[in-house]
Formats: C-alpha cells, sequence, structure tokens
C-alpha cells in the first residue's frame, strides 16, 4: 500500500476551463476540499469542489488565470503562521503581512476553513461580562464573554466608532481582539488602523479583506478571523472577533455560487447561506479548561435598516446570534452616542453576566425608560402630564443624559453602577437634565479618585448588595458628590 | 437505432483523428476544421472548397455527415472522445518543427500508448532536458531542477575549492 500522500509532491492538474477566478482543473487526484494549490507562476487557489476527473479551485492571488496553466500541491500545506507576532499586525487573509512590519515566521498552521464548534461537553457556562466601556451597553444590553451579538444599522458612523471603542477597552483588559475588515475599501482599513491599531494598549490583529483583492480571499476572511480565535482561544484567552460586515461577506458568497453555477436560492444568494453564517458563529462560547479555557466573543456586523430587517441575511443572523444592537439612525443624527435603540435592541444570554446590583439597577433603569416612553406618547395626544408623569419623564432624561457617552470614551464598569444610581437619589431627582448632562464628567472623575467615593466602587465591583441599598449607601455620600458638582 | 449509427461514425472518425494528428491542439483544430466544413456544406459553399476545408477526413466523410441529421452529435461526441485519449504533457525549451513533432509523436505512440495525445509547451526552465506530466504526475528532468536539487553539494565543492567566490 502507498500513503497517498507520498504521491502529492508530483501530481499536477492543468486549468481546463477558467470562469474568472474559478477555476476547473483536470489532474489532482489526490485534492482534497480546501486545499491549497499552487501554480508554475507561484499563485494560489483554494480547492472548493471535487468531481470525478476534475475539480473547481477559487484563484486566491489577483492573477489571470489560462487554460493549460499547470497546478500542483505547495511543498508543505502549513501556509499559516499563527503565534502572537500576529498581534498590532495587520494581515491578509493569508495571514501575510500587509502594514510594512517584519515578516512572519514559516507557516505552522493549515487552512482550516471547515471547523466544526466545539461540542456541548467542552462549553463552560456563560460568566464573564465582556466589558465594552459603553455604560448603555454594560448596563441596559450587557454582552456577555462568549457571547454572539450581533450589530447592525444603516450608516458606518456610530456603529464604527462603538466598535473601536470595544476593541481598545477589551485589549487594554487583557483579551485578544480580531478584528475582520471584509470587503472594505482602502480608507476604511486606514481609518481602523489609525484608530485601532495604532491606540491599542493590547493584543489586537487586523484582517484585510479588502475590495481589491480577489472575491474568494474576502470570502475566506470570517472563518481565519475565527481559526485564529480558537488558537488564543486554546491558550486560555478571551478572544473578542468583529466580523466587519457580514452582509457585504454574503455578497461575495453570493457571487462566488453564481459564477461557480450553483443553484440560487431567495434573492440569488447560495441555499445553504444559513449554513455559511452559522456553522462560523457557533464556535464562539466559553469552553472549560480541559478545551484550552477562554471564550470566543462574536460580533458579526450588518448593515441594515434595523426598523426594516428583513432581508435573508438579517433574518437569518438574528436566528443564529444571542441577541441584538440596533443602531438607529435618527439618534445618530441627534449626535447620540451611543445611537443604540436600547428599546429595539436584545441580550439573551448577556445578563448571566451581570451581578445582582447590575441586574436590579438595570432593571429599574428599563422599567423607568419604558415609563417614560409610555408617558410621552400619551402627551403626543396633546394631553398635559401630572406631575408624577413629568418627574418620571425628566428622571428618564436624565438617566439618559448619564448613558450618553462621547466617542472614545471608555468607563470603567465599578463606575459604571454608582453614576447610574445618582439617577435614583435627590441629587440629581432634585435638578434637570443640563445639570446632570453638564456634571456628568465631574461626577465620573471623582468617583473614579475620590478616596471618600471608594466603597461605592468597591461594592460595585462585588456586586452583591441589593439595588435599594447601594442607593441608601449612595444617597449617604451625597455631601461628597455635591462637593463635586460645585468643583 | 440512430445512436448506434453516431457511435460508429464517432469510432471510425475518432481512428482517423488519432492517424493524423499527435497533438490536442492539431487534434481540437481538425475537429474544428470537420465541423465548418459541415456547416459550410449545408450552407450551400462549393463541394471543393468545404471538402478541402474537411481535411484529413476527405470529402467522403464530410458529405456523409453533413446528410445526416446527428452532425452535431457526432462531432461533440468526437470532441469528448479526443479530451478522453491519454495525454503526455510536454514541456520543451523551445519549439518543435512540425516533422519534430511528429517525430516525437511516433516514438510516444510506439513506445507508450498507440493512442497518446501530446499536449506541447514551450517553457525556457526546461532547458538541458524536459518536463512532462504522465498520469497527472509531474517529472522534471530539466537541468534548472538538478541544478537546484545538487544546489548544497555545489555550494560544498565550491567553498572547498574557491573560497574566495563564495
Amino acid at each position: 500500500m502507498t500513503d497517498r500522500t507520498d504521491t502529492r509532491g508530483t501530481e499536477v492538474g492543468f486549468i481546463v476551463e477558467a470562469k474568472q477566478y474559478v477555476l476547473t482543473i483536470e489532474g489532482l487526484p489526490s485534492a482534497r476540499v480546501h486545499d491549497v494549490i499552487v501554480s508554475q507562476s507561484g499563485s494560489r487557489a483554494l480547492v472548493r469542489s471535487l468531481a470525478d476527473d476534475r475539480l473547481t479551485a477559487l484563484a486566491l492571488d489577483p492573477v489571470a488565470p489560462r487554460v493549460g496553466d499547470r497546478y500542483g500541491f505547495l511543498p508543505d500545506d502549513r501556509i499559516f503562521a499563527l503565534g502572537e507576532h500576529l498581534f498590532g499586525r495587520t494581515i491578509t487573509v493569508l495571514g501575510e503581512p500587509i502594514d510594512g512590519g517584519a515578516p512572519f515566521p514559516a507557516g505552522n498552521a493549515r487552512l482550516t476553513l471547515d471547523a466544526q464548534a466545539p461540542g456541548i461537553d467542552v462549553r463552560a457556562p456563560i460568566a464573564g461580562m465582556l466589558e465594552t466601556g459603553v455604560t448603555l451597553i454594560d448596563a441596559l444590553i450587557p454582552i456577555a464573554k462568549g457571547q454572539r451579538q450581533l450589530l447592525f444599522g444603516g450608516a458606518p458612523g456610530s456603529k464604527a466608532s462603538f466598535l473601536e471603542d470595544v476593541t481598545l477597552h477589551q485589549a487594554s483588559l487583557g483579551a485578544v481582539c480580531i478584528y475582520a475588515a471584509i470587503g472594505m475599501s482602502l480608507s476604511e482599513l486606514e481609518r481602523i488602523e489609525r484608530r485601532v491599531m495604532r491606540a491599542a494598549t493590547g493584543d489586537v490583529i487586523l484582517i484585510a479583506a479588502l475590495s481589491d483583492q480577489p472575491s474568494a480571499r474576502i470570502m475566506l476572511a470570517p472563518a481565519i478571523a475565527f481559526e485564529i480565535a480558537a488558537h488564543f482561544q486554546g491558550q486560555g484567552r478571551d478572544v473578542l472577533v468583529i466580523l466587519d460586515d457580514l452582509d457585504v461577506h454574503a455578497k461575495y458568497l453570493r457571487e462566488v455560487a453564481l459564477l461557480e453555477g450553483r443553484l440560487p436560492g431567495r434573492e440569488s444568494y447560495p441555499g445553504d447561506l444559513f449554513y455559511e453564517h452559522a456553522h462560523l458563529l457557533e464556535r464562539a462560547g466559553t469552553f472549560v479548561p480541559e478545551f484550552g479555557g477562554g471564550s470566543i466573543t462574536a460580533l458579526p456586523v450588518i448593515r441594515s435598516d434595523p426598523n426594516a430587517a428583513l432581508g435573508i441575511v438579517s433574518t437569518n443572523l438574528m436566528s443564529t446570534t444571542d441577541g441584538h444592537l440596533a443602531f438607529d439612525p435618527a439618534l445618530e443624527r441627534e449626535g447620540a452616542y451611543p445611537a443604540v435603540d436600547e428599546a429595539a435592541s436584545i441580550t439573551r444570554v448577556g445578563r448571566l453576566s451581570q451581578t445582582l446590583l447590575e441586574k436590579q439597577l438595570s432593571l429599574e433603569v428599563r422599567q423607568r425608560l419604558a415609563e417614560a416612553k409610555r408617558q410621552r406618547q400619551y402627551a403626543a395626544f396633546g394631553a398635559p402630564l401630572g406631575k408624577a408623569a413629568a418627574d418620571a419623564v425628566r428622571q428618564a432624561d436624565i438617566i439618559m443624559a448619564l448613558l450618553r457617552q462621547r466617542p472614545g470614551e471608555r468607563v470603567p464598569r465599578d463606575l459604571e453602577t454608582p453614576l447610574l444610581t445618582l439617577a435614583f437619589t435627590p441629587l440629581l431627582l432634585s435638578k434637570d437634565t443640563a445639570f446632570a448632562a453638564a456634571k456628568r464628567q465631574q461626577l465620573l472623575d471623582g468617583l473614579g479618585a475620590d478616596p471618600a467615593l471608594a466603597e461605592l466602587r468597591t461594592s460595585a465591583r462585588e456586586g452583591s448588595m441589593p439595588f435599594d441599598a447601594f442607593r441608601r449607601l449612595v444617597e449617604g455620600k451625597q455631601a461628597a458628590f455635591e462637593a463635586l458638582c460645585r468643583d | 437505432m440512430s445512436s448506434k449509427k453516431e457511435e460508429v461514425g464517432a469510432d471510425a472518425l475518432l481512428a482517423s483523428l488519432i492517424a493524423s494528428a499527435y497533438t490536442l491542439t492539431d487534434a481540437h483544430a481538425c475537429i474544428r476544421a470537420l465541423a465548418d466544413a459541415v456547416e459550410r456544406s449545408r450552407f450551400g459553399a462549393a463541394a471543393e472548397d468545404a471538402a478541402r476545408a474537411a481535411l484529413p477526413w476527405g470529402a467522403a466523410t464530410m458529405h456523409a455527415l453533413a446528410g445526416g441529421e446527428d452532425a452535431h452529435d457526432t462531432l461533440t461526441e468526437l470532441a469528448r472522445r479526443a479530451d478522453a485519449l491519454p495525454v503526455l504533457v510536454l514541456y520543451v525549451p523551445a519549439a518543435l518543427s512540425a516533422a519534430g513533432v511528429e517525430r516525437l509523436g511516433r516514438w510516444c505512440r510506439a513506445n507508450i500508448d498507440p493512442s497518446l495525445m501530446l499536449s506541447l509547451h514551450t517553457d525556457p526552465a526546461a532547458a538541458g532536458g524536459c518536463i512532462f506530466a504522465w498520469q497527472d504526475h509531474l517529472h522534471d528532468f530539466s537541468l534548472s531542477y538538478f541544478l537546484a536539487k545538487e544546489r548544497d553539494a555545489f555550494s560544498r565543492v565550491l567553498a572547498a575549492h574557491a573560497p574566495a567566490v563564495v
């Protein structure tokens, strides 16, 4: 018996048909799906499907393939170099650096694009919170480590700033952050490089699948992001994967599938579009120590109006993820940050990561916001608001003033809780919204630095105190807060 | 009945094709010429013009094919069978003459496979030898391949005898 791999070194195949980057090749009898093959001129192609005497491959390099071109196997199919040298670097989907930095060591991993998601036996219950540094998210729509949280909205503005802030905050907390820029222009990539890669104090990897690259490469970007994520998760690290965005990714999948001659489904997308995205996102989760520990949190992004999210891609992703953040264009136009509509957003498992105090505070805040919304709807009919209703609306406005922050501002978790609790104390209830908005930064600075308020930070961090008791504790510090507001 | 007749026709045509063409490129050029002659004949071209275009099969074959109803199917089947013939892909450093191709083709058919077709490519990398692919495997007998293979040995010899050069 001859080992099949013995003969791979000399096997060859020849292009018999080429439709743009879709190649039909005769030969290479030992080829397997997802093998990377290389032509005599060095251009690579990815094997996509096998037939009796021929295979279909997608060109991965921007060259014009010709009928008769010869392809063979790579001498070593470990083309991807996984390791800590990736931190702080911008790479292509094939793991090559494109930021002008030092070259990488030799490859040590195969391109694995069809890895199965880990089974239930190696998964651990959701525990820690993925702190975003954005009060509105951490308090009202928390994201747990290992969660898959969809971000959708129209324009990229506020969404992009939010992603940058989350990446920087998580990197500063020690997580590995992998940002997959899918089908982006060079100028968009440059913005991420400037605002994230140069500012990051931790381990960030930027995967650039730019719109000027072959479609096959762009199509691979999410799988590569998860492959890198799984590597670091296996070392016990918490990993954040941002897929920006999967709507564009789906369009590339559609283009490739149509060129390959596969039967089109709804909106001409391939019939297995749901599988393509679901089997990737299934790889997110928190894992038991025997499986390396660590977690993979996925933030897929799509560009879609949250009020009309009926497209196949958005509905597929909504059913695959554990919740979504709805970025509202109207809020963005008002200059609100984050421009997230908390009423239209959902987190299915995130609250499991909150402490008792955070859960109770979150419930109180959401009840107040819902009550104020109801009162505003009544008021829209022309009825004057009673004192209780007006107070409810004013309190909700104060809460919103505390929840809105500047892009680039990241609030530590142990400050978020006492800050929001102030909206339930006479200090702010006796004032108006403008006061709360004007004094928010002073209050935050004082909460972070004033030794008299250290007890609040400690209690918020522990989180075991019921909300009523914590509110009384905050009320007991009124003199210190008033002093902060006077400064 | 019709399909049996078509199959016999394709067999005969394939035998003629193998006898007159040694490369896949020539084989497909012959098939295209025959298809073109059949078309010309059907659309009223002068009989002798069409027959001339139908070489190497000759006028009789062309007229028989043009008179039938399944000429297109027969030619498609012929092209498919030509593609299914064993192919030796050969890379040579310089283009061969027609006589050289014929001599090479005859030798290959006598020694490897009587119905073999050549797929010839000119590749300067094959200088000092040749490169060929047979049954999905590449065999490199070029000078550059052997030089690259023995690179370390050359380096050692040079280091021993001409250290200044190394």
